[in-house]
């Protein structure tokens, strides 16, 4: 059974027809790619998924419950946690902080008992923090767990936000270019987390990727898009052979 | 050098961090609970505004350093807390009552005006609440039935169940227990998901979003309680000033109160209190100069000689007489703080305790990568 399926999904900007019915779904437990020339609209059907933008058609299924019309800020709730192309991590906090904040969908209280910081809201933050010191090991964090973000390495900010989407209990992980930026050692190490998310913590990942090296490693299956239009979808090696794929890429 | 050991996660919960924390603010706290019985009844009143203002500065604080949402029209929540208060001690309700309605009606006020920063960000929300400043004041002068118009509304010493606060010592520690109250709510929230979700606000909206964070609640708690711990300000204020009129209400004071936060060092709580004592205490400073300067440096001329000296003191005494010398100087203040510490006196400060816990291997280089502004300075 499909964990994610989306059937015909589209969105317009202004003329240029971002994403043009695409249709396509994620079982369970599977690393899915999505590849692409820059402008494919990759990202745009993240931020379709993550319900940044309405899409103009189409229907978005998660977990059996149809999503389409859900608010973004529900979605994480849900189970579905996302990283950003370009890091989105809280920058004057710091990275317990911002893994903290990842808690946010699973608290359980209001403003006063907050206010007043009664027993229980104590014991909840003691939960979170059981909660966001897992991702921590998991992730090898506990030497910068005090640190400022804006103090951080480009390397260790991409591995925060992996943390960060990590600590929302996700079922889908999007992840949006996990290897942009890294060097080919960060990037080896990518890969190896991203295969220990799927079988350790039994997470499905869906992601954006350029590094065919990457791709090939970490995919279960990849869709290649171009002009937001799905031209191939099958296993790494099936679509990097493919002549549409290599046409949209090389040109010809 | 000091090091922390961490054996629970409590130690990263709780206010204070370890008993030599405990040490130096009950250190701090008896000081200031000694200071009344120290100082002239002037230098106690003087001081007194600084618990103001720092209530002032936490509201604001809450606002534009941990949400990221710049208001110029906070005088104007002032101004509904202190009318609000007087209005009903008039109308014979008691002390404590009348201050809860005032911070009731002052926070459905901040709910009102949050509103429009569901909708608009950076400079437009800032215009919007200017907006909003402008007409509250004209509502001041216009509601004659209520506010007395220019004519002022005078405001009694607080009397608390029956009992009256009627010296400014007795007045020092009422806005001391206030401000305390009010800092440790704030703190409170802000290790809370409230307080974690204003800061994601501040960051990064997308991604508070993709975590989970209602942006309008979130922004709309902010307003709220930014407003509602202004009007508990604007209550304690009325009584501070004794006389209330629509024109002290205006655009300047809310422009002291941005300073008071940028100045503090915006995104801590220190910063607000930093930033109240130098707000609150800058003015008196300079009268004291004004005065001090020339009567001193004329004797020094007259036991040495040198006449010119007696000049400059009288010289630099006429300057500080001058109207808008105040203004200026906080205006350059502003601006050196910008340039050079964006993160504030609470910045300076960070420095110095590092200077002097890791004494002497400090280095400049460790807050290199921190002199970044913060998106709410940038108005995106």
């Amino acid at each position: 059974m499909s964990l994610f399926s989306a059937e015909n999904i589209s969105i317009n900007f202004g003329g240029i027809k971002a994403v043009d019915g695409v249709t396509f779904d994620v079982a369970k437990g599977e690393v899915f790619t999505i590849i692409g020339p820059n402008g494919a609209g990759k990202t745009t059907i993240f931020n379709l998924m993550s319900r940044i933008y309405d899409p103009s058609g189409g229907k978005l299924t998660f977990d059996g419950q149809d999503i389409t019309g859900v608010p973004p800020h529900r979605i994480a709730a849900l189970g579905i946690a996302r990283t950003f192309q370009n890091i989105e991590l809280f920058e004057h906090a710091t990275l317990l902080q911002n893994l903290l904040l990842a808690r946010h969908a699973h608290k359980r209280s209001n403003f006063f008992s907050e206010l007043l910081f009664l027993p229980s809201v104590r014991r909840m933050e003691m939960a979170h923090r059981e909660a966001v010191e897992k991702a921590i090991d998991f992730l090898d964090l506990q030497q910068y767990r005090d640190s400022l973000i804006v103090n951080l390495p480009y390397g260790v900010r991409k591995v925060t936000e992996l943390a960060r989407a990590l600590c929302t209990d996700p079922k889908l992980l999007l992840l949006d270019e996990p290897s942009s930026g890294l060097n080919v050692e960060e990037t080896e190490d990518m890969a190896f987390w991203i295969q220990d998310i799927k079988n350790l913590l039994g997470i499905t990942v869906l992601m954006v990727e350029h590094d065919m090296s990457l791709v090939s490693a970490v995919s279960d299956r990849v869709m290649a898009l171009n002009y937001g239009r799905p031209i191939a979808t099958g296993t790494p090696a099936e679509v990097q052979a493919h002549p549409e794929v290599v046409r949209a890429y090389l040109g010809g | 050098m000091r090091f922390q050991f961490k054996t629970s996660y409590d130690q990263d919960i709780r206010i204070f961090r370890d008993r030599v924390d405990v040490f130096w603010y009950g250190l701090l706290a008896v000081a200031v609970l000694a200071l009344p019985l120290l100082l002239d009844e002037y230098s106690v009143g003087e001081i007194a505004w600084v618990f103001i203002y720092g209530i002032c500065g936490v509201s604001l604080m809450v606002l534009v350093g941990f949400t990221g949402l710049v208001s110029l029209g906070h005088a104007a929540f002032l101004g509904i807390g202190a009318y609000a208060h007087a209005y009903f001690l008039m109308h014979g309700l008691p002390w404590v009552v009348a201050m809860g309605l005032a911070v009731v009606i002052t926070t459905a006020c901040g709910l009102i005006v949050g509103l429009p920063a569901l909708r608009m960000t950076g400079i437009y929300l800032t215009i919007a609440t200017l907006a909003f400043a402008v007409i509250i004041q004209e509502v001041f002068s216009r509601w004659e039935s209520v506010t007395h118009g220019f004519a002022g509304m005078k405001v009694d010493k607080p009397v608390i169940f029956g009992v009256e606060i009627a010296d400014d010592r007795s007045f020092y520690y009422l806005c001391l227990f206030f401000l305390v109250i009010v800092l440790w709510g704030t703190r409170n929230l802000l290790r809370a998901p409230t307080g974690r979700a204003w800061i994601a606000i501040r960051d990064s909206e997308i991604a508070a979003q993709s975590m989970g964070v209602h942006l309008a609640i979130y922004k709309s708690i902010a307003f709220a309680y930014s407003a509602g711990v202004m009007g508990l300000a604007g209550a304690l204020f009325a009584h501070k000033i004794a006389y209330l009129a629509p024109d002290i209400f205006t655009i300047l004071l809310s422009i002291q109160f941005l300073l008071l936060v940028i100045v503090g060092g915006l995104g801590s709580l220190h910063g607000a209190v930093f930033g109240a004592i130098f707000v609150a205490l800058l003015p008196p400073l300079i009268a004291i100069l004004r005065d001090s300067i020339p009567d001193s440096l004329a004797a020094f001329a007259a036991s040495t000689g040198l006449t010119p000296v007696g000049a400059i003191g009288s010289a630099v005494g006429a300057f500080l007489a001058k109207p808008g010398v105040e203004a200026g100087i906080f205006g350059l203040i502003l601006v050196l703080v910008i340039l050079l510490e964006p993160l504030g006196i609470y910045g300076r400060w960070l420095k110095i305790k590092l200077f002097f816990s890791t004494f002497p291997m400090y280095k400049a280089a460790t807050f290199k990568r921190q002199k970044s502004y913060m998106r709410s300075e940038r108005l995106r």
